[in-house]
């Protein structure tokens, strides 16, 4: 019986061995959706975003919107996360970003400003 | 986000398993449910492989792929196969106990096994899709599927490589359905099942038959090779195609010596599964088929019929894209050259063959599996074990003149193994696959000697 046990403990321990040696050194990571989201910090390479959503259902009237307020070149694309984003690019500078979000509030939009995706 | 995409794809591999077992009852069945266990990694290829099929003859008939249809369509296999079964005698084992023997030297390679797979486990989870032809259009045609549910008209005629059968899309687009978003990343996972469960399908159809001293290894040596280690779980057509091949090419290798009827089901799965895959499949299918001729010549009367048989119904199976692809005036792949083209292009004849030839050796690439497989077909012949010899042999010089062929009828390729210029080295991946999967029932018949006749 005991003959018999050997194999498979020796299946079952180098089973468990790879997953707790990773975890020993510091776990398993899952990236969080959050982490495409890069708050806008220094100058160069920025967005507004006016929100994320699962499908297109949901980003299309959000764009529909800032675009017939005019805030042209607003678009949909993928954040990277598996989320859609409704952002206008090409915002050069932290002081023209928020310029614009003060414009973009007075006309009931509460957009963010993130670096966009490297 | 991972861990939910994670949970998907287990669901939809389960998925896959149980409707693999329900085929495996239809065209064969088992005596206790240890050999259920043993079998399972081949179920669930034979379920991956039914799956496939039906999912493009569906794609071609117009259906939307959707979840739901998805799973009415395991529904009807699974039905359907049982009905099979229990029409051709096959029943469920009475007994409640799961034996499995373990060998103390099974057990270490297999701890060796579940180590590795482990490791590729984790290099996949967070892999990135930067593979020229995964970008290009093997997953855009699964987003494509997936978001669309169907074959786009318009999207599928101007993406590159539109005479691909979309079996690997329409997988692509089910784990997508299953994850429940186009979680690219974490696709890469689905090919980490695909390879695994081909790994395991093969230790479990030859354990009874062949010592793990010379089982393992060459799985082994497969799994580390440099070319697998770096590509098995690329988002592409070319690794499911191998694991088709190779499956198919043993169960046919394995027909010859015990004609046992569910290995020719299984051969014609697999083969309609394969050419499903890539439109190579049809040039290596081909090559089994002839291979497979020639070996058993001597038995023409008994085994040439049912050999045509098979393949005939694996090339019906892929019909129906073939027919698509001509009322949607799609480009059928055909060969650049022209059928006579190929004597306007004789100078690239033997440069084809020897790139053709050094990428099948190549040591940084497939390390010495096709080597080995020449060793080991050397070694059954000398052992009286002749069909499955000739039989190898004629795989392996077939597989070879086949790849020499590709980049002899496409003028536009240049002779080189740089991946991104010419398909060469993926092509190989095809007797890589086959040879290791051939190589232990050739050892085994070396090792039993002259008069053995074969592995069973």
């Amino acid at each position: 019986m005991r003959a018999r046990a050997l194999p498979w403990a020796i299946l079952l321990i180098s089973a468990l061995a790879y997953p707790l040696a990773v975890a020993a050194d510091g776990g398993t990571r899952f990236p969080d959706r959050a982490e495409c989201r890069h708050a806008a910090k220094t100058d160069g390479n920025l967005e507004a975003v006016f929100g994320r959503f699962s499908s297109t259902t949901g980003a299309a009237p959000v764009l529909r919107r800032a675009l017939e307020v005019g805030f042209k070149g607003t678009r949909i694309e993928w954040d990277g996360c598996g989320l859609l984003k409704v952002a206008l690019p090409g915002i050069p500078t932290l002081r023209v970003g928020q310029d614009f979000i003060a414009e973009a509030r007075r006309v009931g939009f509460n957009p963010h400003l993130e670096h966009t995706s490297p | 986000m991972n861990a939910h995409s994670i949970a998907g794809l287990i669901a939809l591999n389960l998925y896959l398993l149980v409707v693999g077992i329900a085929v495996l009852f239809g065209v064969r069945g088992w005596v206790s449910w240890g050999e259920l266990l043993r079998l399972s990694g081949f179920a669930y290829m034979l379920g991956v492989a039914a799956t496939g099929v039906a999912l493009v003859t569906e794609l071609v008939a117009g259906l939307d792929l959707s979840l739901l249809s998805v799973l009415a369509t395991g529904l009807v296999l699974a039905v359907a196969s049982g009905l099979a079964g229990h029409a051709v005698g096959h029943s469920l084992p009475r007994g409640r106990s799961v034996r499995v023997r373990l060998s103390g030297t099974a057990a270490l390679f297999g701890a060796l096994l579940i180590v590795y797979s482990e490791a590729l486990f984790r290099s996949g989870r967070l892999a990135g899709l930067y593979e020229f032809d995964g970008w290009a259009f093997w997953v855009p045609k699964g987003e494509a599927i997936y978001f669309f549910g169907g074959l786009d008209r318009q999207f599928f005629a101007e993406l590159p490589g539109q005479s691909y059968p979309p079996l690997v899309p329409a997988f692509e687009a089910t784990a997508f359905s299953f994850m429940g978003s186009a979680d690219v990343v974490t696709l890469h996972l689905q090919f980490w099942f695909f390879f695994i469960g081909f790994l395991t399908a093969v230790i479990g159809l030859l354990s009874p038959h062949v010592p793990p001293i010379l089982l393992w290894p060459p799985i082994l040596l497969l799994a580390v090779a440099p070319h697998v280690v770096g590509h098995a779980l690329q988002e592409q057509g070319d690794f499911i195609l191998d694991e088709f091949f190779a499956l198919a090419a043993l169960l046919a290798g394995l027909w010859l010596i015990d004609h046992r009827p569910w290995e020719l089901a299984g051969v014609v799965l697999f083969s309609a599964a394969a050419m499903s895959s890539k439109r190579e499949g049809y040039l290596l299918l081909a090559c089994i088929g002839v291979a497979a001729l020639v070996a058993s010549s001597r038995q023409v009367r008994l085994m040439w019929p049912r050999l045509l048989l098979a393949g005939t119904i694996a090339v019906a199976l892929t019909l129906p894209w073939r027919v698509f692809l001509h009322v949607r005036h799609l480009s059928s792949g055909g060969a650049e050259a022209g059928g006579l083209g190929l004597f306007a292009h004789a100078d690239r004849a033997w440069p084809s063959l020897r790139l053709a030839t050094s990428a099948t050796f190549d040591y940084d690439i497939w390390l010495i599996v096709a080597p080995l497989m020449l060793l080991a077909i050397l070694a059954a012949a000398m052992a009286g074990a002749t069909r499955l010899a000739a039989y190898a042999s004629f795989v392996v010089v077939l597989a070879i003149s086949a790849f020499t062929w590709v980049t002899w009828a496409f003028p536009s390729l240049p002779i080189t193994k740089e991946a991104a210029l010419n398909p060469i080295v993926r092509l190989t991946g095809s007797l890589a696959f086959a040879s290791t999967v051939l190589i232990p029932p050739l050892l085994t018949s070396a090792w039993r000697g002259r008069g053995s006749g074969g592995i069973a």
